[in-house]
């Protein structure tokens, strides 16, 4: 996986660039085309790719390791089913950290305690404006941003993470 | 002892190992770690600290609390100043610097208290009725000098350095307060599991416990125990210097906690205060009660202050405000002021009623405090600070501090943004919170209960209640016992004396302005607010509400309810500009958006601009190049040789499904059932009104899917629209609209040699003959997918080509590898804008929600069968008026003559003021290709005028210029560039 990563111990910041997404969508009268396709999607699935529910009869397929979009997917397209790749189109962060959540709830209107936001939770929000889709996963959280806007997130982001890596000089440790 | 008001020896939180220095209008003091400034200046036997707003009158500390009217001061210096800040909510820190305010040349020879000896001049709505002369600008020309000599502190000088933070937070149960009440809700709840957030806005938690109105040993050891227990919790968060200022919708509140205020200076990285936005599935109000002032003349003396204030000074602080106190009441709770301070001073009580609890009474004797009942004070005697007090039967008792208590306003101020008008309570003379509406819970004192058991018990059942609604088991909690000997809070009479007696201190509000108000008719309290500012400004008339509402109910003859009261609206209590902000500003004020091509540009020396969110290419200017000359070379060298720009910010949609043919013709004007694969056509949208709201080209990449672009400005709305189309007005239509805006780095490539570039690069798959005009071709390219469009906004043969967007800078500089043989030049925004006008070609400043098809010209794309949105209302008579304002083109008279875009269009061929607008310019530059200004404008009439001399008339900058109406295609009117 290459990635570039800024690291400041309570907070560590991982940007993906190599990762595959996928819009998988109904047209109406077709959902059950879709579920067929995301039932054979989730039993294919490895570590680090999932699937997003975005909206009605809407999903989104993100791949970091092996890709599982094939001929036997994409012949899924135009029969009741549109798929559009997305993988340019967006930033994958990887935030992880002990100070990852209180970093986060800086900007973002999602109660991410372990009791509402438990492994495997996503959602769709805004942080600062920039719509956002946010997963929990294992000791991550995954941030997916629209590309344009990753410079500003990366910056939101390691600004809101300062109270938490700055180094206390009382005892030269770094928080 | 050491003054009058003064330091003793034991007792309080303070911490007398570690003594402070501090200065207040440059004068340094003593005092000790855990002091307010207030507590600090008392101890200090400082008591003048402040000039009121209007009449400049001494002021010193009034309470010990956020509801402080008179003791404000400017903290800090520099940027980090702080004008208006309470003195008593000010924590001591070593080196503090603070200053008074609203005085000069000093605090104790002010010369605006002038205004004091004419103050029968300045009453209620003097200002109104006085500077409205000699006409109606007369009040702004005295506005300056008015504000200059009443007011409060000043601003700092230059922007915070301050960092700020937010926090969106969630919670079971939030607590607000953590008196008896507060703590024994939170402690319920924490103890059942709940997630529980607590939020009292002083530095030490304990309410009327720390202030000690609430005594006991037990009672304190058990406050003790609960916040210990709190604190060691997971599941609590318990928040120090926090004040919740604003109740809003769906149970949201908004707190501000006051992080690093109390400290010397903030550890690098670490905010000054956090603003949380606490979304609660339960709340519960335990806000306690502030102290009603008594009313007598001169109340405003230094040294004049509420009986609760001392004992907080006495308990908290080991302040005791006097040798020789007055206390001034018509309640029972006055006297457990009076047995605190008894042991530190002499107490007297002056009464209004003719007695009071015989146990009270007794405890007095005791303690000697010495007893009028059926009296009055009349005024407060004294200069700089009360010396004496006046009584109605003639007597003079010499004090030097005279202490206020007239019952107990709940504060409600919360439970009224989020629940419905105040209750009034006959008993108690006060107003206690309605219904809620918002799932909260009352308990303690701010609900009209001022006996800590009762407190408790309310306290516990509040939770009881909230955990039931939340599905959980309350948890088991025991309460302590209290002290034996308690005061009952129901007032008797609060006469009004004779005299200048301030209802609002920090507006200088008098009994007569509230006379005077209500003899002029200003008779309801909203009104009266707003005619003498009674209730307005930091403390929100929290000492100050209910003696101008009994004030005024009593000059009408009315019950207090009857006259009714004012609106809370958050914020509840002053909260910082920084605070509200957060990190949202500089840098951090708005998002942006950058391009695929962003680094490209900084390589290329780009001139970027914001565009939106969006941040573009103006131009690439050379060495000693301007913007305008970089624009006039870069839109010559397009129309003479070839060009690249970065149109990545347009928007782009992909849409797929069988219906999709169906739905273009719903929301264009104009065909696309017939567009074949391999071909784009332009189309125009309307919003239902009838009105143009974009334009853009849709390429048809196969029998059911197709590629639309659309503006950069409307990308997103187009994309809702067409999101709403699909979901609520045709759910049934088989298409499906997915966002690739980010997908595709786009460059537009256009020019005389942009053909023989491209086939350079790509080879023959975009030869004329492949790849006609509003042709489409998916070529590969470096084993991507390269999509080219044979589209042109500039009106020169011209080309898009879009890649996925990690593709961009690599396509980017493949085409200035290849252009090199072809003189190739990156043009940006200006020189588009230039070419677009010359061409004749639309943007957002000429669609601009107000044109129809036929103001722009385009009214013959429209289909007959009227089957598209805005069909029906773009045949409103108003929208075919002959009349209506229609795009055409300007030509000023002398060709060098430059016109502005948003000038108007006037007939006359002087300047004159007022002129008939007969349009206004949308958009003009410079032609390089013309050698000439032109313009485009939106004229009354439109074509009608084609051939006549105008004026473009620009006030602001004095220019007024003979145009000619031409047509709006300055150049290849016909075409034959873009499809040769």
């Amino acid at each position: 996986m290459a990635e570039t990563a800024q690291n400041h111990g309570a907070f560590s910041l991982r940007l993906v660039t190599e990762k595959r997404l996928h819009e998988l969508a109904a047209w109406p009268g077709a959902e059950s085309a879709l579920q067929a396709l995301l039932g054979e999607l989730t039993a294919r699935l490895d570590e680090g790719s999932y699937l997003l529910h975005v909206g009605p009869s809407r999903y989104w397929l993100l791949e970091t390791g092996q890709s599982i979009v094939d001929a036997s997917v994409i012949a899924f397209a135009g029969n009741g089913l549109a798929i559009t790749v997305l993988s340019h189109s967006h930033t994958l962060f990887k935030l992880s950290g002990n100070s990852v959540r209180d970093v986060l709830r800086k900007g973002l209107p999602i109660d991410l305690h372990p009791a509402a936001f438990p492994e495997g939770s996503m959602a769709i929000s805004a942080i600062e404006g920039i719509r956002v889709a946010v997963v929990r996963n294992g000791s991550h959280y995954d941030l997916l941003c629209p590309r344009s806007f990753t410079d500003s997130l990366r910056h939101w982001l390691l600004d809101a993470a300062l109270e938490f890596t700055q180094t206390d000089p009382s005892n030269g440790s770094t928080r | 002892m050491s003054g009058k008001a003064h330091r003793i020896d034991s007792g309080g939180r303070i911490d007398r190992e570690r003594p402070l220095r501090f200065t207040f209008d440059g004068r340094k003091y003593t005092a000790y770690e855990g002091d307010t400034l207030a507590s600090a200046l008392l101890a200090n036997d400082c008591l003048l600290l402040a000039r009121s707003f209007k009449y400049h009158r001494p002021r010193g500390v009034f309470s010990a609390g956020s509801e402080e009217p008179s003791a404000l001061v400017t903290v800090g210096r520099g940027n980090r100043s702080e004008p208006n800040t309470r003195a008593t909510t000010v924590e001591l820190h070593d080196g503090l610097v603070a200053r008074s305010q609203n005085a000069w040349p000093s605090l104790r020879f002010d010369i605006g208290a002038i205004n004091n000896l004419f103050g029968r001049f300045f009453s209620a709505g003097f200002y109104y009725k006085t500077f409205m002369w000699p006409g109606a600008k007369g009040w702004q020309f005295y506005e300056r000098f008015i504000r200059r000599t009443a007011g409060m502190g000043v601003a700092p000088p230059s922007a915070d350095p301050d960092r700020y933070e937010r926090i969106e937070a969630f919670c079971d149960v939030l607590v607000v307060g953590t008196g008896p009440a507060g703590l024994a809700a939170a402690a319920t709840a924490a103890r059942s599991g709940a997630r529980v957030i607590i939020a009292d806005e002083n530095a030490v938690p304990g309410g009327a416990i720390r202030s000690g109105i609430a005594a006991g040993d037990e009672l304190r050891d058990w406050a003790a125990h609960i916040v210990a227990e709190l604190e060691s919790l997971d599941n609590v968060t318990l928040l120090q210097r926090c004040t919740a200022f604003g109740y809003y919708d769906s149970n949201v509140l908004g707190l501000v906690e006051r992080l690093n205020e109390h400290v010397a200076e903030i550890p690098a990285g670490q905010a000054r205060q956090r603003h949380w936005v606490v979304r609660a599935r339960e709340v519960i109000l335990a806000t306690g009660a502030i102290e009603r002032p008594m009313l007598l003349a001169d109340n405003d003396l230094p040294g004049v202050m509420l009986a609760s204030a001392a004992q907080g000074f006495l308990n908290e602080f080991a302040v005791c405000p006097g040798e020789n106190i007055l206390i001034y009441t018509n309640n029972d709770s006055a006297y457990m002021t009076a047995l605190a301070l008894a042991p530190h001073a002499r107490v007297t009580v002056v009464d209004t009623r003719s007695e009071c609890s015989q146990a009270l009474l007794d405890a007095c004797h005791g303690a000697n405090v010495i007893t009028f009942f059926g009296n009055q004070v009349q005024r407060a005697l004294g200069r700089q600070r009360v010396s004496a007090a006046a009584l109605n039967d003639g007597q003079k008792v010499a004090c030097d501090a005279l202490l206020l208590s007239g019952g107990w306003t709940p504060t409600i101020a919360l439970h009224s943004q989020a629940g419905g008008k105040p209750r009034f309570d006959d008993r108690l003379q006060t107003f206690l919170p309605g219904e809620p509406r918002e799932p909260w819970l009352s308990a303690g004192a701010c609900n009209g209960e001022m006996a800590t058991a009762a407190c408790l018990q309310q306290g516990l059942a509040a939770a009881e209640a909230a955990l039931d609604r939340l599905g959980l088991t309350a948890a088991r909690l025991e309460l302590p016992s209290v002290a034996a000997l308690e005061a009952s809070a129901i007032p008797g009479p609060m006469p009004e004396p004779d005299g200048k007696c301030f209802v609002d201190l920090q507006n200088d509000v008098t009994l007569d302005d509230v006379r005077q108000g209500v003899s002029e008719g200003y008779a309801s309290a909203e009104l009266l607010k707003r005619y003498t500012a009674l209730g307005m400004g930091t403390d929100q008339g929290k000492t100050a509400n209910l003696n101008g509402l009994a004030a005024m109910a009593a000059l009408r003859g009315e019950a207090i309810p009857a006259v009714g009261i004012t609106t809370f609206r958050p914020p509840a209590a002053p909260v910082t500009m920084g605070a509200i902000a957060g990190r949202k500003h500089g840098e951090h004020i708005s998002p942006v958006r950058h391009s695929p091509l962003h680094a490209w540009h900084q390589r290329h020396g780009a001139l970027l601009s914001d565009a939106g969110l969006w941040k573009r290419p103006l131009g690439y200017p050379r060495d000693g190049e301007d913007r305008r000359a970089a624009a006039l070379r870069e839109a010559a060298h397009v129309r003479n040789a070839v060009g690249c720009c970065d149109v990545s910010t347009l928007g782009k949609i992909d849409i797929q499904g069988p219906d999709t043919r169906e739905l273009l013709e719903r929301l264009y004007v104009n065909r696309f059932a017939n567009l074949a694969p391999g071909k784009a056509r332009y189309g125009v949208m309307l919003q239902d009104d009838g009105f143009v709201y974009d334009d853009g080209t849709t390429a048809c990449l196969g029998e059911q899917h197709f590629f639309m672009t659309t503006t950069t400005d409307h990308a997103a709305l187009v994309l809702r629209n067409m999101e709403f189309a699909l979901q609520v007005t045709w759910p049934t239509l088989r298409a499906h609209a997915c966002d690739v805006t980010e997908q595709w780095a786009a460059i537009a490539v256009a020019g005389p040699r942009s053909r023989d570039l491209l086939r350079a690069m790509l080879g023959d798959a975009v030869s004329a003959e492949r790849l006609p005009f509003m042709g489409i071709a998916n070529i590969p390219w470096k084993g991507h997918s390269l999509r080219v469009l044979r589209i042109s906004f500039s009106g020169e043969l011209g080309y898009e080509l879009y890649v996925p967007a990690d593709c961009g800078e690599l396509l980017a500089d493949e085409l200035v590898r290849a252009g090199e043989a072809f003189d190739l030049m990156p043009y940006g925004l200006d020189a588009m804008d230039i070419l677009r006008i010359e061409k004749g070609h639309l943007t957002g400043a000429d669609i601009d929600g107000n044109r129809t098809l036929d103001d722009l010209g385009l009214a013959a794309m429209a289909r007959k069968d009227d089957r598209f949105i805005g069909a029906a209302l773009r045949q409103r008579p108003g929208l075919n008026d002959v009349q209506r304002n229609k795009l055409v083109g300007l030509q000023p008279v002398d060709p060098q003559q430059p016109i502005v875009a948003g000038a108007h269009i006037v007939a006359e061929k002087e300047p004159r003021e007022p002129s008939v607008s007969l349009g206004h310019v949308s958009s003009a530059c410079y032609s390089p290709t013309l050698k000439r200004e032109i313009g485009l404008a939106f004229v009354r009439g439109g074509e009608v005028l084609h051939g006549h001399t105008v004026h473009v008339t620009n006030p602001l900058a004095g220019t007024h210029v003979a145009v000619k109406v031409v047509p709006a295609h300055f150049f290849d009117s016909k075409g034959e560039r873009l499809r040769g």
